[in-house]
């Protein structure tokens, strides 16, 4: 990971115009993929995902990663070419109590006749810098003979 | 003795784990941990805060009101049903370690635990000045009324053997004056209290002791059960709400009216165990009232009125091994068991399993539970049936039950 990856991946995910996509795979291996306006960081530094809908595959997936210890990937992709990887694996479920409930009762003030299935805590494990000018400089730098000869011609 | 059937050649929990690697490691401890029950530190209970954590509970199968906590939850959100049992002779250790609530076995920090969140209504009192908590019980995400606290197949004496609602009701009676029946005017108060805490349950559960008295059998038990759910069903603007009855194996008609005249939207009856011999020997009043194949047939009829995925059959997971009547091997009891849980599943009937633990106040106190390979298999067994026949178990799942550990693994 680069420095600044690891450094910044908490200011893009705190930007409200940062886009957030969460991958986990099933059983099968198969991956799935949601687009996701509720992941953020609580007040101890975890990362958080709200998961509306019980009935949701990413949640079933979710589930699988926890039990199984199965990683999974969240994009975050910021409006100035910004993208970088998280890769985790869910740590805790939290369904009842009072936090869930806190979660609860902003998810209602947000979403009209909306519904909290899950408050899901990610240990994240990997940063990953995935813009694209950085790809391109670690490959013209360390995978130099992979290029195109035409990209290298007179 | 352990109130378990240890031996030599039992698997432990690791070995099971790797015995099994396609069954989460969380279901496994859950089942063990249900199975061989615990022990609270001083640590564990100092712990406890009954500002905000559940501590008392009345419901049909015990009474309590120390300081202990009521149960625990897991960190995938799942709860363990267990409660000190003083027989037991290796149970896991709940303690307090560098401040984290763990579970202990032999010696190993295993898991982190939490205890259950006390609801708000807990702290409440009806207009007739009975404490709400004395009126439903809570789990983490349910709502539970048990409107009848005795059953009547122990009037000749004829009570399911492994059953401590008899015994529960007799003690609570002579130490609490607790009360054979609750009022409607206390539930319905008690079900618009809870509502009140946004965000906390997701289920009503009705069940109470079996009542074969009636014009037809079970008519009175059907009669409080239609009042009890129309008394919570004034805090819903649905007609149906989210929510389970446990109750006898009802007729047609009875089934008719439960599912017309209230809000309910889905059914269990109890089976306990899935043979005939050992059902009649087990549970001697259901197999006089009613009986084996015929139980069976009202729970497949259930099926077309509530609909597939809303009817299940309860069991006593282990109990069929009890001794002298029950199987001879563990290996022939999941034989015949997934078998007949099969025949159910093939009508839409779903099947759960509880852990058996042999309770004080059971006519099987003094037997042992069967190995901890066997609670695996028959776990992984019952969800199986439930994806070959595509059967949802939603209905009695982690959030709505917390007690099977066969439909914690429908979560995935």
């Amino acid at each position: 990971m680069t420095l600044n990856a690891k450094l910044e991946w908490k200011n893009l995910l705190a930007q409200p115009q940062t886009v957030a996509l969460l991958t986990a795979a099933d059983a099968n291996g198969e991956p799935h993929t949601v687009l996701t306006d509720s992941l953020h960081l609580d007040s101890d530094g975890h990362l958080v995902y709200l998961e509306y809908l019980e009935s949701s595959q990413i949640n079933k997936n979710l589930v699988r990663s926890l039990w199984f210890k199965k990683k999974i990937s969240v994009t975050l992709l910021g409006t100035d070419g910004a993208n970088i990887q998280l890769k985790g694996i869910p740590s805790h479920v939290i369904v009842a109590g009072p936090l869930f409930e806190s979660y609860y009762r902003s998810v209602r003030d947000k979403i009209d006749d909306g519904d909290l299935s899950t408050v899901w805590q990610i240990d994240v494990l990997d940063v990953i810098d995935e813009s694209w000018q950085i790809r391109k400089e670690d490959q013209d730098l360390n995978h130099a003979i992979v290029a195109h000869l035409d990209r290298l011609s007179k | 003795m352990s109130n378990t059937r240890a031996s030599v050649t039992e698997l432990s929990r690791k070995e099971v784990e790797e015995l099994f690697p396609e069954v989460p490691p969380l279901v496994i401890l859950k089942a063990d941990v249900q199975r061989r029950t615990v022990r609270y530190t001083e640590r564990a209970v100092a712990a406890v805060d009954p500002k905000i954590h559940q501590v008392q509970g009345r419901w049909i199968y015990t009474e309590k009101n120390d300081l202990s906590p009521e149960s625990l939850l897991l960190r995938d959100g799942s709860s363990i049903l267990t409660a000190p049992l003083d027989t037991a002779e290796n149970p896991y250790i709940v303690d307090v370690i560098d401040g984290r609530k763990v579970l202990v076995d032999q010696g190993e920090i295993v898991e982190d635990v939490d205890y259950w969140h006390k609801p708000d209504f807990y702290d409440k009192v009806t207009s007739s000045g009975k404490p709400m908590w004395h009126i439903a019980h809570a789990r983490p995400q349910r709502i539970e009324f048990n409107p009848y606290s005795n059953c009547r197949f122990w009037d000749n004496g004829k009570g399911c053997k492994f059953c401590s609602i008899a015994s529960t009701y007799t003690k609570g009676r002579r130490e609490s004056a607790k009360p054979l029946n609750l009022e409607l005017q206390d539930i319905s108060e008690t079900t618009r209290e809870a509502l009140k805490q946004k965000g906390r349950f997701t289920g009503v559960f009705i069940t109470g002791g079996s009542i074969p008295q009636g014009e037809n059998v079970f008519d009175d038990e059907v009669d409080l059960y239609v009042d009890v759910l129309q008394a919570i069903g004034e805090n819903f603007r649905t007609k149906k709400f989210p929510s389970q009855l446990l109750g006898s194996a009802f007729s047609e008609k009875q089934l008719e009216r439960l599912y017309t005249k209230t809000g309910l939207m889905s059914y269990t009856s109890d089976l306990e165990v899935l043979d005939e011999k050992t059902f009649n020997w087990i549970c001697p009043g259901k197999a006089e009232w009613v009986g084996y194949k015929e139980w069976k047939r009202r729970l497949i009829n259930a099926v077309g009125i509530f609909g597939k995925g809303f009817v299940s059959a309860g069991l006593v997971g282990g109990v069929e091994l009890a001794k002298p009547h029950g199987f001879a091997t563990e290996e022939e009891a999941l034989r015949i068991t997934l078998d007949e849980a099969e025949s159910l599943a093939e009508q839409g009937v779903s099947t759960v399993a509880c852990v058996w633990v042999p309770y004080a106040g059971t006519v099987f106190h003094k037997q042992k539970q069967p190995s901890l390979r066997y609670y695996v298999e028959l776990a992984k067994g019952l969800q199986g049936l439930r994806k070959k026949y595509a059967l949802d178990i939603e209905m009695d799942n982690y959030r709505r039950c917390g007690n099977h550990p066969d439909s914690d693994l429908a979560r995935i």
